[in-house]
């Protein structure tokens, strides 16, 4: 989904906007969206250019943690399981 | 009638933009400018394509490199693309636009000298009534 530019330092969920020109399509074609953050968060997005940009009041799902819940969840079922 | 164009541009760009609108304007096209055009407090997603709609093309003006996060240039394309609107970005030759996302090279790319916008805004007008 996020269109890298070549020269950029950035991860590439930060430089073009992540998917914005793919928001964009879906918007023009009526698609629900939901924005899946991971490796970037929305603080570190509202820093740049635009901010959040087209994303400002769309549903946003972040899983930053998720390598933490899995950690958590292995630990649950270990300890569930003896 | 007025043929109308969606004009897209970064704040940083505002003058030259403006100065290419002025030109669209004495060429027969109404530039339509979300800047000035879109009511603070409105849903700027709606209103883009609202105006979308109404235009015959969307007009990017890239007259600086794109920078990262610049997100509402790259959906405005999108936009544009999925509604099957011609999309044309006007950028000055004075900086190359390779680095930029892939949104803008997959477009119509005009470059043109920084010290004559008007003549490459008259161009572009040109190109855009002869279509419609």
């Amino acid at each position: 989904m996020a269109r890298a530019a070549k020269s950029s330092h950035l991860p590439p969920g930060r430089q073009a906007g992540p998917g914005s020109g793919t928001i964009g399509m879906a918007d023009a074609l009526d698609k629900r969206i939901v924005c899946v953050f991971y490796k970037v968060t929305l603080n570190e997005l509202r820093r740049d250019g635009d901010g959040l940009g087209p994303m400002e009041d769309m549903n946003i799902v972040d899983i930053n943690a998720l390598d933490a819940y899995f950690v958590e969840l292995a630990q649950r079922v270990r300890t569930h399981h003896g | 009638m007025v043929e109308r164009i969606f004009l897209s541009y970064n704040h940083r760009d505002t003058d030259l933009a403006r100065r290419i609108a002025a030109e669209f304007q004495r060429a027969g096209l109404a530039a339509m400018d979300p800047d000035t055009q879109i009511a603070q407090g409105a849903s700027w997603r709606t209103a883009v394509r609202a105006a979308l709609d109404q235009s015959a093309a969307l007009v990017v003006v890239l007259g600086s490199p794109f920078k990262a996060g610049e997100g509402w240039l790259t959906y405005e394309i999108g936009m544009a693309e999925a509604s099957n609107k011609p999309v044309i970005v006007m950028s000055p030759d004075t900086h190359s636009i390779s680095d930029s996302p892939a949104d803008f090279l997959n477009s119509n790319i005009h470059t043109f000298d920084p010290r004559q916008p008007e003549a490459a805004a008259r161009a572009v007008a040109h190109e855009i009534l002869s279509a419609a």
